[in-house]
């Protein structure tokens, strides 16, 4: 219905978009990237959250400043075409990393617990197709998808209370019976889950209601924080400090809890569902990487997106090193993805200084890719 | 994809030729007795009879397999009979249209359209009169959708009888027919049905465009003509929905849908339509809320365990050994251990013999097709198991998604669900439940992007209007059923005051 | 959506079908259910030197009647167990079903489990909620000998341990709550302890195992088990007896039997100053099932009395199992987690464990008894 219309997420599309990003990345292994600091890590995402929260600030203004550029163009028109482009380069190859960090990481923890005796690379090529068929459905897809994700996946929550019924809920106490050095680490650690959200200001252009977005997305990341919470507060309450430490998904052992009597061993279901969290973390990245390949090519192309595609798979399938891989999808992504947060802070600062107060009115480049891969439909 | 294009391209460039022989009512041609001769040639069932009606020769035309004498000597022989010599035929024979000489291609149509076509040579007159009248299947209960409570009768295949089964439910001058000709060589009737106030211009104006642009030559059954209007013809699922029954359709007419019927075929196409709406059946109306309510759940999560049930027995069997409780763990392993194949061949072997049951049960006559069925059924099951072949509880299973793919109401939609049914498999076999899941995703994607002339096909899963909650998976008391659904997108967006009393 | 994406859509019907259901041929044939060999109970004995013995049961579903297929190996690490066996079998042998994990006497007491026990639960194969127990014994023997009318072994041993009112003094310790609590500092893990009654044909749970850094210290009775579970956790409390000085003349006991209904366990942290100090307060409401004593229960006030003496008892057995596992060493009902709750900087478990029985316990048992039977 709207066919054709620049505009198309509405609030809802708004929050679960970033809900899922986030989500679908960080809540398998939260409570892992959070055991520096122990029993005391269930506060710790709020604490995140507040931080996340003062950043979107920046990113809103600055969205509102430009709100027909996503964020390449922005780059483009603040920095220079070929500093921009360089920025925008860097992006794009921070956008791959994570989309193959992400569809990696979970095809690893299929493997181990389902088929550990098969190659994945069917796997891989099969969760690579679908998310490629999500994203040539347009942003609007994507976020469709993301609802669901979130709709297929929340009840698993329900699941939660074995762990609940026999944990030991004094393991809450002592309060705050930690150092700054080891909240700093499990922040420094546990912030990559939090990674999604810089995703805001590609896909704000096609915002309906652009003014009130800043209260959607807090929203959504406000849900995050408070499954991030539930989730870790489970897992407090269900293990102990070393086995927070050691078990990589804990979120794993806490659905091997379960005990139905019509079916055992509920986790194979559980990580079997959970591909449609992953998928809704992984489409968005690969959006977002097409747009920023859009954008360095200066051309609206779909062999963009198989190009992505082959690259994150050669990422995933490419024989290389450990410390390599460790590097390039640990260290760097890190490391970048905390650029990608920052630099739109420095685009306002810059965009203060530049032009003050004046937005952005015609932007022949932004309008002309009027829409991405045949995202049409209502 | 430019092999595509190219192949298209070539497909194209093969298949065009100008329609040459293609006649249009509007275009004009002399008459006369030989030109219509000419145009008839080789036509055996045409009869060009010379009758004296007082001293002058009129000429009738007609085809005597769409006329029935009887109709014949009722209206134009015992008229004329009785008529004077100074009588205008106008008054004489009142229905009668006059053509003008040079319509020769109108008198066609109409003689092809079982009208009698009288020349009278003196007078220079040239009457058309409506005498179609062939013998046509009466109203009769709707097989495919067949209710227990409610109206019980069907449209047929007839389009006035299907227009006038309508009508009878809904006297109001907004109830707008617009018939149009489809096919270039049948040039047979399609006929577009709305509300008007009710519907939706902007749906109605495409539904027109789409009516009038289709260039075929000739559809034989609404299905066909339902494929070439729909949004994705790629897609494994119907866009549109499709009823043979007059509440259905008229209960769709005043949401704000609207219906396209075709001459010759005994459905109408509802447009648009949600995915929802293919698993309810007016008969959820009819019950009580409570009831309706649950009979959706069945529908809808059916769809669910139909395509996931054998899938899973091949995923479990395989990959994940370890969620069998040990009771199911020892029945399986022992019905297991005597059946040859892995468990992904031995679910497709039983998942194709229902399927050719069911095949073969259509087929057959009646009375054969349900012994059919329940032999096969009875006999093959027992078999199977006692031959190793399959183990009892994939029987139990099979037969159990076999029922609960039949029970969408619409045949299109169980009929692309026992087909991906078959895509759940394969990715249970190769990748687990991992697969299964993935393909879900893939399918649930796959139905975000559809649309339905235009509106989103999961609509009210994508969110329309708020009211949509009282009639989507659950049917609320009646009421709460106050608004039109946000899918037709109605001007008019309640259907009654609610501020009653 | 273009035309190209729904070409893509039709592509990927292909492409599932052919080529993912392709690479079955590459690769070794999937075993599916019917090729595969369940373990269902493993057991450790002890081997000479510094090697282990393992055994597997492995139920053979036939036709008429189930029996169980039993493999052994000796290997250093648990990890080497199934591949080992794996050889000598013509199925795949896999852990996926895996209930039971048995280990003898003489293993818990030389060697200590928690290696082994560490090396399944990094299995993801193997369950969380494998049920963990020790044999007197070998195992070898107590799988083998003939339990006539019992089902096939992986079931039986999984029924016996499974969690009842009736057997509930003893922990359900499955290889998650063993991992918890050996690595949470505070409790220790408690196992039962399985004798071979060859005499009557079947395995019975005699003791509850004390384990202490994976290593077996000490036993506790049933009637030990049953207060001490009691005191442990909410919920499930097993029927006890005991025997009271009703009469104020004469020296006979009564015995009075129980079955509880309900209670509810509260364990504090009460430092005395700098000193640590513990309260337990134990309220149970329970029906009295069996009374031998002469006093008329309908009266309010005897029933007072009665409740009192009862709990003066299990106030003293508590006190007396307390005694014994706090000199040892351990802590079974998990008291010190209060006290961790209550501590600031790092916990200092292993040391507090071993002064743990210098730390005084104040322990209260409230009884309510709310039914007396039906016979009078």
């Amino acid at each position: 219905m709207d066919q054709g219309k620049y505009k198309k997420l509405n609030p809802y599309h708004v929050f679960f978009l970033i809900n899922n990003t986030m989500v679908g990345q960080g809540l398998l292994s939260i409570s892992h990237a959070l055991s520096p600091v122990g029993y005391n890590q269930y506060w710790i995402p709020f604490l995140l959250g507040v931080v996340t929260q003062l950043v979107l600030i920046p990113m809103y203004w600055l969205g509102m400043r430009y709100p027909e550029d996503n964020l390449y163009v922005i780059n483009e028109r603040l920095l220079g075409k070929w500093l921009g482009k360089l920025v925008n380069l860097v992006f794009l190859i921070y956008l791959i990393m994570v989309f193959a960090a992400v569809t990696h990481n979970y095809l690893r923890l299929v493997q181990a617990v389902t088929m550990p005796d098969r190659t994945m690379y069917p796997a891989l090529i099969a969760i690579l197709f679908v998310s490629c068929y999500i994203v040539l459905g347009g942003i609007k897809l994507v976020a469709r998808f993301c609802m669901l994700g979130f709709f297929f996946t929340a009840w698993m929550m329900v699941y939660l209370h074995w762990g609940i019924q026999k944990g030991e809920f004094s393991h809450m106490l002592p309060l705050f019976n930690v150092n700054m050095r080891d909240v700093w680490q499990a922040s420094y650690q546990a912030y990559e889950s939090f990674f999604g959200y810089e995703l805001l200001l590609v896909y704000f252009p096609y915002i309906v209601q652009q003014k009130r977005s800043l209260l959607h997305v807090s929203g959504g990341l406000w849900l995050t924080v408070l499954v991030y919470t539930g989730v870790s507060l489970v897992s407090v309450v269900y293990f102990s400090e070393w086995q927070l430490e050691n078990l990589r998904y804990p979120v794993l052992n806490l659905f091997k809890a379960v005990e139905l009597t019509f079916v055992e061993r509920i986790e194979n279901f559980g990580i079997a569902l959970w591909v449609f969290l992953v998928l809704s973390t992984a489409a968005p990245y690969l959006w977002a990487a097409k747009k920023a390949m859009d954008a360095v090519m200066s051309h609206n192309r779909r062999i963009h997106l198989y190009v992505i595609l082959v690259c994150a798979y050669l990422l995933a399938r490419v024989q290389m090193p450990t410390w390599l891989r460790q590097k390039l999808f640990e260290d760097w992504s890190f490391w970048l993805g905390y650029t990608m947060v920052v630099i739109p802070v420095l685009l306002l600062l810059l965009s203060l200084i530049r032009k003050p107060a004046t937005p952005a009115k015609e932007q022949p480049q932004a309008l002309a890719e009027t829409d991405d891969g045949g995202g049409t439909q209502g | 994809m430019n092999v595509w294009e190219w192949w298209r391209k070539k497909v194209v460039e093969s298949s065009y030729q100008p329609d040459g022989d293609v006649t249009y009512p509007e275009a004009k041609g002399e008459i006369s007795v030989e030109a219509i001769e000419a145009h008839f040639r080789n036509v055996d069932d045409l009869v060009i009879k010379n009758i004296v009606i007082i001293g002058e020769t009129v000429t009738a035309v007609y085809i005597k397999t769409m006329v029935e004498p009887k109709v014949v000597q009722e209206i134009i022989v015992d008229p004329l009979l009785a008529m004077n010599e100074y009588d205008d035929p106008h008054e004489v024979l009142k229905l009668a249209e006059e053509i003008h000489h040079d319509e020769l291609p109108q008198l066609l149509q109409g003689v092809l359209n079982g009208d009698m076509v009288l020349i009278f040579h003196t007078r220079q007159i040239i009457l058309q009169l409506p005498t179609l009248s062939m013998p046509s299947r009466s109203i009769g209960s709707s097989e495919t959708e067949s209710t227990v409570l409610g109206p019980q009768d069907s449209f047929t295949e007839s389009l006035d009888t299907t227009i006038s089964l309508i009508r009878r439910r809904l006297y109001n001058t907004n109830l707008k027919v617009k018939i149009y000709m489809s096919g270039t060589e049948t040039r047979n009737k399609v006929a577009v049905l709305y509300m008007e106030g009710i519907a939706n211009p902007e749906n109605v104006e495409r539904a027109i465009y789409r009516v009038q642009n289709l260039e075929y030559h000739g559809f034989v059954a609404l299905p066909v003509l339902k494929q070439m209007l729909e949004d994705k013809p790629y897609s494994p699922f119907p866009q549109f929905g499709m009823t043979t029954r007059p509440d259905n359709a008229v209960a769709a007419l005043l949401d704000g849908r609207i219906l396209i019927a075709l001459n010759g075929s005994p459905e109408a196409a509802i447009v648009p339509s949600a995915f929802f709406e293919l698993f309810c059946s007016p008969e959820d109306l009819y019950n009580r809320w409570l009831n309706g309510t649950m009979l959706r759940f069945i529908r809808f999560f059916g769809l669910f365990v139909t395509v996931l049930l054998t899938s899973t027995y091949v995923s479990v069997l395989t990959y994940h050994p370890e969620m069998l409780p040990p009771q199911l763990l020892t029945i399986l392993t022992e019905s297991r251990s005597r059946v040859p194949f892995p468990p992904m061949i031995e679910v497709l072997i039983m998942e194709l013999v229902i399927e050719v049951l069911r095949e073969a049960g259509v087929r057959m006559p009646t009375k054969i097709g349900q012994t059919i069925g329940i032999v096969g059924g009875i006999v093959i099951g027992t078999a199977a198991v006692e031959a190793g072949i399959a183990s009892n509880i994939l029987i139990v299973l099979v037969s159990v998604s076999a029922l609960l793919s039949f029970v969408p109401s619409n045949y299109l939609m169980a009929n692309a669900i026992r087909t991906l049914r078959y895509v759940f498999i394969f990715a249970a076999g190769t990748l687990g439940m991992y697969g299964q899941m993935l393909t879900l995703g893939l399918i649930y994607a796959h139905l975000a992007g559809l649309t339905s002339l235009g509106t989103p096909y999961l609509a009210p899963g994508i969110p329309r209007n708020m009211t949509d909650i009282f009639n989507g998976l659950i049917r609320a008391p009646v009421l709460f059923l106050a608004s039109r659904t946000g899918l037709s997108r109605s001007p008019k967006k309640l259907q009654r005051p609610l501020d009653e009393e | 959506m273009r035309r190209s994406s729904r070409i893509l859509w039709l592509g990927s019907m292909l492409l599932f079908m052919l080529v993912l259901s392709g690479c079955n041929s590459i690769q070794y044939e999937q075993p599916t259910l019917e090729d595969m060999g369940f373990v269902t109970v493993m057991g450790f004995d002890r081997a000479k030197g510094d090697k282990m013995t393992v055994i597997t049961a492995v139920p053979q579903s036939s036709q008429q009647k189930e029996k169980t297929q039993f493999y052994s190996v000796q290997v250093s690490t648990s990890a080497e167990a199934i591949m080992n066996i794996a050889t000598k079998s013509e199925r795949t042998i896999v852990p996926n079903q895996m209930r039971v994990i048995l280990f003898s006497e003489d293993f818990v007491k030389q060697k200590g489990i928690t290696d082994v026990v560490l090396d399944l639960y990094r299995d993801p194969r193997v369950g969380d909620n494998v049920v963990l127990g020790v044999v007197k014994g070998k195992v070898m023997d107590l799988l083998q000998g003939k339990y006539e009318n019992k089902p096939e072994m992986g079931v039986y041993l999984n029924n016996l341990l499974r969690p009842r009112r009736e057997t509930a003094f003893y922990p359900f310790t499955t290889i998650h709550d063993y991992i918890y609590r050996t690595t949470g500092g505070t409790a220790d893990p408690l196992l039962p302890y399985l004798e071979n009654n060859s005499k009557e044909g079947d395995i019975e749970i005699t003791k509850v195992a004390l384990i202490k850094d994976g290593k077996l210290v000490g036993f506790l009775t049933p009637e030990e088990g049953r207060i001490l579970q009691a005191a442990s956790n909410r919920g499930k409390v097993p029927p006890m007896s005991y025997l009271i000085q009703d009469d104020p003349n004469s020296d006979k006991k009564v015995r009075v039997y129980l079955e509880f209904v309900r209670n509810s366990i509260r364990k504090r942290y009460v430092p005395i100053g700098k000193k640590p100090a513990f309260e337990i307060e134990l309220g149970i409401t329970g029906n009295l099932l069996n009374y031998e004593g002469n006093r008329d229960l309908e009266d309010a006030t005897n029933l007072a009395v009665v409740e009192e003496k009862i709990a003066r008892e299990m106030e003293k057995a508590l006190k007396a199992v307390l005694m014994k596992t706090t000199k040892l060493g351990i802590d079974p009902t998990n008291m010190l987690e209060k006290m961790r709750a209550k501590t600031y900087g790092e916990w200092q478990g292993l040391t507090i464990k071993k002064g743990m029985k210098d730390i005084p316990v104040k322990i209260n048992v409230q009884l309510r008894i709310t039914g007396v039977g039906t016979l009078k």
